[in-house]
Order: C-alpha cells, then structure tokens, then sequence
C-alpha cells in the first residue's frame, strides 16, 4: 500500500468525525475505527511496501509534494497510530465522565492532528515535512485551548507564540537549503552541501524550528499546554507534537546533514550540548514541580532530550538509541499521562500531595504509573532501559554521566508518588472500576502499560527492532563498525 | 466572434447600468436581478476570454475600426484575461452577497442608483482589464472610481466624510496617473502600450520618461492604498455598504495593483528597471514598510473592518514587492492578485455579516460567534489561517512564492519582511480566531441568509484548497511570465 493512503483514512475519518457531531455515539465510534484502520494500514505498510512512495503535485522545479514510507518515518507512523487507538478509547471515557463541551471538535482536530503526524513521518522532502509541521501546531491549538478559561487561551497563545515563529525559522531554513542544493529530498547519509558558515547557520535556523521537541531555552510552551484535558496532554508528549519535534531533529541531522557533515562542522556537539544540557536541568525543575501533569510534563522534556543527546553522538548505536526511544517512550510517557488523568477524572485529584493512599483503591491506575516511573528511569524490565542500555554501549564517556544524572534524579521526582500512593494513609476510597465510562479509562492505560513491558522483552514488536536497524545500516552504509 | 468578446464584456455593464436607471421608472426591483445577470454573463465571457488564449498570444479589437496606434486598441493577452476573469468572479459574488446587505442597509429609494453604480463600477473594472490604450486606462479608472465615491457614500452619516477623503486622494492620485500619461506622451506620441513599449526603448535615457513613471507610481499607490498613501483606505471599507466593501477590496484593489503590473512589465519593461534599479529599490523599500507598517496598524486596530483594510495594505505590499524581485515575483504577484481576492471576499462577507445580523463591529463583540454561527465563523476563520500564511492555504503559495524569489534574487532582506510580516498577522488574525472560537459563549443562532453566506463559504474554502490547486494548474502563472516576455 502506497503511504498516502495511511494520510487518506484519518482524513476522510475527521470529516466524518465533524459531520456526525450531533450523535455522540456514532462520532466517537468513528474516531475508534478510524484509528484502528490507520493503524492496520501503516503496519501493512510497514510489513509489505518498505519505501513505497507517492508523489502527488511538483511545488517547485526539485520539490515534489510526496511521501514515502521509509524506516525511520515508519517508527514514528507505527508509534502515533498505535497509541491513538488507545487515547481514543480512552478520550471517550475522560471526556463524558467530566461532561467536556465541544467534543466534536476536540475529535476532529484530534484526528486532524494525527493526518497531520503521519504527514511528518511520511513526509519524502522539507517542505512536505513543513507543511504537516504547521499544520501540526494549527490543530492541535484547539486542543491546548480547550477549557477557554483565561489560562487555556493565554496557554494556546504561548503554544503558537514559540511554534508558529519556529515553523517559520524552518520554513528559511527549508528554502535555503533548495537554494543552496536544488532539492530537499531526505536522503540517508545527507545532501546538504556549500559554504561551512552558511551551512552551520542554516543548521541554527533548523535547531530554532525545532522548537517542537521542546529542548531547552525553547521549552516553555509544554509545562504551559498542561492546561489540556489529559488525552490531549498525552497526544502532545506522547504520541504527535513533540515526538514530531525530536522525529524531524533525527530527520535534520542525519537525513538533511549525515554523519560525516556533522562530524566535520562540529554539529554533533553543539547539538549534545543543548541536549544534555535540558536533561539535566528539566529534571531539576521536575523536582521542583507540584502540580503531577505539570511534573511528568518535565520528565518529557528530558526524555526528549535523551533522544537528543542519543542522535547527536553520531554513533550507531546512539542511532539505534534515538531512534528505538520514540516508541519506547511512546508507551511509557502515555501511560504516564493516562494514569494522571484517570486520577483527575476519577478522584479529582492534580496535585502530588494529594495523592497519599490513592494506590490502595486506584489499584490498576497506580500499577501502571508504577511501570512508567520504572521506564522512565531506565531501569528493567521495562523498555526504557534498552535505550539507555545502547547509548551505554557508545561508550561515550559523556552521554553516560549526563544519562546516570538524569536516572538517579527520575528516581527521585516519580517515586515518591509511588511511595506515597501505596504506602501512605488517606486520600479516600473510589472505585476504580466502578462506572462504565471508568474502564474506557482503566484498560487503554493498563493495556499502555503492558505493553511497556512487553516492548522491553520483545523490541521487535511491530517490526519496530528490525526498522530501526535498517534505517541505521541506511544512514551508515557499509562503515558501520 | 471571440475577437469581440473584450468590448462586449465592458459594454454589457455599461449598457446595463443605463437599463437599471431606465427600468427604475417603473420597478425598484430590476436593478438586482439585472446585475446579477449581466455579471455573470460577464463572468462567462471572461472564462471563454480566458480559454481562448493561448500563451504568448492576445486578442485585439480595435475601436471603431481604427487601426493602432492612432485608435483605441482593447488587447487582452493572457494576464488581461486572468485578471478580467479575477474581476468578474468577485463582481458576480459580490452581487449576489449585495441582496440582502442592500436590502437593509440602502433606502428603498435609492436602490435602482446602488445597482447603477454599482454596474458602472464593474464596467470601469472590466474595462481596465481589457484596454490596451493608457489613456482609455486613464478613463476606465475614473469610470471605476467615480462610481465606488458614490457608492460608499450611499452608506450615508460617517460614509460621507469617508468618501469625501476617498474622493480627494483620489483625485490626486489619477491626476498623477493623468500627469504621468502626459509625460509619456510627450516622450514617445503615442497612448498605445505596446507601440509605447517599442518607442521606449531608445529612450530609456530620458528624464521626461523616468518621471513619467514616478508620476504613474505615485497615482496608482494612491489608488491602491500602498503604505503611505493608505490614509483614506480604514475609513470607506468601515463605513461603506457591505456590499461594497466585498467588492472594493477585492476586484477594485486588483485593479489598481494590475495596472502597475501592466505599465511595470508591458510598457516601461525590466530593462528600464535594469538600468535604473533604484527606481526599484525605492518601490521594495515603499512596499517593505507598507507590509510592516499595514501590520502593525492592523494589530492596533479594534473594529473588524478596520483591522482588514489594514490587513489590506500589507498585502498590497505584498503584490508591489513582488513585482521588484524577478522571475519568481511575478508567480508571486500574479498569484497574489487571486488569492489575496479570496481571502478578503471570505472575510469582509462575514464581517459585514455580522454587521447584518448583530450590528457587531468590534472585534471583542464577536465572543462565542464561532459556536454560534459554526458556517460563517468558518469561512472567517478559514481565510484567516489562510491570511497568515499557514500550509497549505493559498497565502502559504504566494509567500512561499515570494520567498523563493528573494532568494532566486539574492535579496535577504526580503525574507525576514515576509516572515516578521506573516508573525505579525498571526498575532492580529489569531486574536480574532481566539475570541470567535475560544471566548465566552452565546446560543446556537441562525446562520447568514444563504446568499451571503454560501458565497463567503465558497471563498473560504477555496482560500485553502487554491494553495493545492495552484499547483495543479501552474501553467497559467507560467504563461503570464512568457506572455510578459520576462525569463
């Protein structure tokens, strides 16, 4: 199957979604069956017609409008249509059980918002790429702003205010680079070439438009965009926005650059530096941090910038790292976010130091955020650790102290609300399993958190393994050592 | 018969218009049907226009028999007809948007005159298009012109003083026009724009010709409200009809900017700008501070369609900055003349909707409209996104367009204008979008009545889908750049 028609179904699904508004039932059924289909469709993709292309219109002499399924974008493709299914179930029961108004637009610029994700993972050139980029962020502000309180609005307005200027650094970015090689087509290894100043400055022009992947001192939209109802919080860090951000970052660096380039001009460590950089410090500020959205929102920034930091090694392995977390953290930052929200939903609880005693009668809800705090830590037996394991394997002396730092301050602001939430006396009793609308919830996260684990011991679910080392024998050709 | 066609789609209308004030006599109700049938006859023949030139060629039809350059040449090569088709599309929605607005807004007795005007308009704009004489460009102007004059003030109270300073700038911008034909004339002996293009290029040197292109630019930037010539533009789109705002800022404005087009590329041609680049340099700069400046006014601006007149003289920055920077300038520019048209239509549509059924004309009124009233406010919001140049919208296409030729020219500078100049609408169309959709909240209302809303919902859908179809049908921006003979 060609990759436009995984852009076709959530497509055709949303304006579905918006025509049937006014039956709730038949809306949101099409919400799940358009995210089951998606996903079927790309994992044909991904076992059949590896890079498989369609090319739809020529923009400019060298600029096709197209897509192709290539590993890398397939990772990410498989990663965000995968978790939808999840958070669509699972944005049904959050929804109805806190009565939120302009559902039918909440599930259209959902949907719209994953078009515009599997746009990105597909995107066969930078202005392809560009184009969802934008897209991206024009959907998903209805999301941010959703409660149109005056901290929603101002909110959305920071989330455009550093998106919008970012995507328009890429977009210069994008064009000097047609200016300067005539084409924009990713290529494993890299095209761009000219002048070392020009092409490191252009490099600072796409680390700006990057402000997606939240690294730092262009993060503070995400703490911000907490505001969100859950399910939208866990599509901007889990599934689309930011995974798109640091997804085009392993795109720029070795599909636009390549290794040799990156080495040559120093890119590699300018890019580690900012990285490790907000490892650090998101986790210090985490600690720091009361509110539990708001705090997990922190431990994503330093996620990402893990991923960051494993690209910019410039090391197979590091690839393999970076690459392989997208989905890794996919799961479990997912799972994370749901567990929150289900606490919010169902006990109404959003602070860290109210929840002492809620794991004795939220008994899935802790369990599960139990195996997210253990990922993101990277310690076994869940997926987390083989990302940490492989930048280990670098043996770049550097990653792994930032990368042990990092761990140990993990341990330090998620476990305590494990602690806390089992050992300690109070909160109250609820039912966790108790209405109907609260399993719509329970099972999507336990089911994320599940497959966390399950991620740790069979990595090559969904091909993800085997995808991710033939984009890394792409990028490196036959020097791999 | 297709060699007829160009005078026949000025004469229609004009004809026209004396048959509103003659039915008048015995019907008030005449004039709108009548309009609307003659427009989009017009609109036909224009399309056929348009189909039956092919690239390089033109029709020519001489007046009276009289053979140019010493008679009248109407001559219509494939920008003439591209921009004759831009103009009879929005005349005809236009008039099918003026029903009800005039219904409500213009006294019952003066009806028959709006649709007079209003017929007189569309022939001035049309007439434009097709003249191939610069002196009967000259008089097709002021056809266009005069008429609009009345038209705003029909609106009376406030219109009145807007139209009386319209009419003033006005009046020294085409008597600039007037001054600069002269020149021309003195220079050369002739009207005719190509038998002028030919005689010019032995006289580049000349003084009397580089002012009289100074003269020209100066009038047209009036004309068209080019910053900082924009003063009188706020005020006749606030207080003029609804209908008439529509068709003013989008057929009218083209107009304008077409024929700086037309004297830029078919009569004083690059090579006159290529030994005077700053002649050039002064119009990139003047229309640089015009997108900055429309911006920043537009962000300033409390009431809608203030904020969208503003929004118009950045973007007719836009067009006159195109036309500075190459090959690549011109997609951009011609592109422009559509989208920006579309654009405009879909939001001036609903902001005088929403004058027609709540009387709202701040922006903070419109709270909860977007729930309220889902089609219209779409269309709204729709040419906005569009406005500020999100992919891939038709606004994307022309920045895109214009930033590629900034680079094809090697003139950076231009990059970081278009990029300040698209944050800067992001901030003044966004903040819009945020009160519509995210703020307060009102009860579910009815819609705008069908026939302003449906052509409002057209424009904006299509100012989204116009950035793909662009791309499809290229050959159209290719042609106008072979026909103008600038690669």
């Amino acid at each position: 199957m060609e990759p436009a028609f995984a852009l076709l179904v959530p497509f055709i699904g949303s304006l579905l979604i918006l025509i049937t508004g006014r039956y709730p039932d038949l809306r949101d059924t099409i919400s799940v069956i358009t995210a089951v289909i998606s996903f079927l469709v790309i994992l044909n993709i991904s076992g059949s017609s590896l890079n498989s292309e369609s090319v739809l219109f020529n923009i400019a002499p060298g600029i096709d409008f197209a897509f192709k399924a290539d590993p890398l974008g397939l990772v990410f493709a498989l990663t965000s249509s995968s978790l939808w299914i999840l958070v669509s179930i699972y944005s049904i029961g959050y929804m109805r059980t806190l009565k939120e108004h302009a559902q039918t637009r909440f599930f259209f610029c959902f949907a719209m918002s994953l078009f515009s994700a599997f746009g990105i993972a597909f995107a066969k050139n930078l202005i392809t790429f560009y184009i969802f980029y934008e897209l991206l962020t024009i959907f998903t502000y209805p999301l941010v702003a959703h409660e149109e309180s005056e901290e929603a609005r101002s909110a959305g307005r920071r989330y455009l205010a550093y998106l919008i200027p970012s995507g328009a650094s890429l977009l210069a970015a994008t064009l000097i680079t047609y200016w300067l090689t005539g084409t924009t087509d990713f290529t494993p290894g890299g095209f761009i070439l000219g002048d070392p100043e020009i092409v490191k400055l252009v490099f600072i022009l796409f680390l700006l438009g990057s402000a997606k992947s939240a690294f730092m001192p262009l993060h503070s939209w995400l703490p911000t965009a907490m505001v969100a109802p859950a399910p939208v919080s866990a599509l901007l860090h889990a599934v689309a926005v930011v995974k798109a951000g640091v997804f085009g970052v392993i795109r720029i660096v070795y599909y636009v650059y390549g290794v040799d380039l990156m080495k040559e001009l120093d890119l590699g460590v300018l890019l580690g530096i900012v990285a490790a950089f907000t490892v650090v410090m998101a986790n210090i500020l985490a600690i720091g941090e009361t509110n539990l959205k708001r705090r997990i929102a922190y431990s994503t920034m330093n996620q990402l910038s893990f991923i960051i930091l494993a690209a910019s090694l410039l090391h197979p392995y590091g690839f393999l790292a970076s690459v392989m977390h997208i989905p890794f953290h996919g799961y479990m930052k997912i799972t994370l976010f749901l567990c929150a929200g289900a606490i919010a939903a169902i006990a109404g609880k959003h602070e860290v130091h109210q929840l002492d005693g809620l794991g004795k009668s939220l008994k899935f809800t802790f369990g599960a955020f139990t195996v997210g705090a253990i990922g993101m830590s990277g310690l076994p037996p869940v997926a987390g650790f083989i990302s940490k394991w492989f930048v280990v394997l670098t043996g770049n002396i550097w990653a792994i102290a930032v990368i042990l730092i990092a761990s140990i301050l993990d341990v330090v602001y998620l476990f305590p609300i494990v602690r806390n939430g089992f050992f300690r006396d109070g909160g109250g009793s609820y039912n966790e399993l108790g209405g109907f609308l609260n399993r719509y919830m329970i099972v999507p996260l336990s089911i994320t958190a599940l497959f966390s684990i399950i991620l740790f011991m069979m990595p090559g679910l969904m091909h993800i393994s085997d995808l991710a080392s033939i984009a890394m024998q792409e990028v490196w050709g036959n020097e791999l050592p | 018969m297709i060699e007829h066609l160009p005078v026949l789609a000025v004469a229609v209308s004009l004809l026209g218009s004396f048959t509103v004030v003659l039915t008048s006599l015995y019907t008030r109700k005449a004039g709108y049907p009548l309009s609307l049938s003659i427009t989009f006859i017009q609109l036909v023949m224009a399309v056929v226009i348009l189909m039956n030139i092919n690239s390089g060629g033109a029709i020519s039809y001489w007046l009276g028999g009289w053979r140019p350059p010493w008679g009248i040449e109407y001559r219509v090569d494939i920008l003439g007809a591209y921009v004759l088709v831009i103009v009879t599309i929005f005349s005809f929605l236009a008039t099918v948007y003026a029903r009800k607005t005039v219904e409500k807004e213009i006294d019952p007795e003066k009806q028959p005159y709006f649709y007079t005007l209003w017929l007189l308009l569309v022939s001035g704009m049309a007439g434009v298009a097709v003249t191939g004489d610069l002196f009967n460009l000259f008089v097709f102007l002021e056809i266009a012109s005069l008429a609009t004059y009345a038209l705003i003030a029909m609106a009376g109270k406030r219109a009145l003083i807007a139209s009386f300073n319209y009419l003033v700038l006005g009046a020294v911008g085409i008597s600039f026009y007037l001054l600069g034909t002269a020149f021309l004339y003195a220079a050369t002996g002739t009207l005719n724009m190509l038998d002028a293009r030919a005689l010019l290029t032995l006289i580049y040197d000349s003084r009397i010709v580089q002012l009289s292109f100074v003269f020209y630019f100066i009038g047209l930037a009036m004309k068209m409200a080019l910053f900082p010539f924009h003063v009188w533009q706020p005020n006749a789109y606030e207080h003029s009809p609804s209908a008439v705002t529509v068709i003013i800022s989008t057929a009218l404005a083209k107009v304008n900017a077409y024929a700086l087009f037309r004297l830029i590329f078919s009569v004083y041609t690059v090579k006159f700008f290529q030994n005077y680049g700053t002649i050039f340099e002064l119009t990139a700069i003047v229309a640089s501070a015009g997108i900055i400046a429309g911006s920043v006014l537009a962000i300033m601006e409390r009431s809608l369609k203030k904020m969208l007149a503003y929004s118009s003289v950045a973007n007719v920055g836009y067009i006159v900055l195109a036309f500075t920077l190459g090959k690549w300038g011109i997609y951009a520019a011609a592109a422009h003349l559509l989208n920006h048209s579309l654009m405009k239509a879909a939001l001036f549509m609903v902001a005088g909707g929403f004058i027609y059924r709540l009387g709202v004309r701040r922006i903070d009124e419109l709270e909860g409209l977007g729930r309220a009233m889902p089609l219209s406010s779409a269309a709204f919001a729709m040419a906005a996104v569009s406005m500020i140049g999100i992919p891939p919208s038709a606004g994307f296409v022309t920045k895109l367009f214009i930033l590629l030729a900034s680079l094809d020219t090697g003139r950076f500078v231009f990059i970081a204008v278009m990029i300040a100049s698209s944050l800067l609408s992001l901030v003044y169309f966004w903040r819009v979008i945020e009160i519509l959709y995210m703020k307060g909240h009102r009860e579910r209302m009815d819609e705008l009545p069908a026939s302003m809303l449906y052509p409002a919902l057209i424009m904006g859908v299509l100012s989204i889908l116009a950035g793909i179809l662009w791309f499809f049908s290229i050959d159209i921006l290719d042609e106008i750049v072979i026909a103008l003979g600038v690669v």
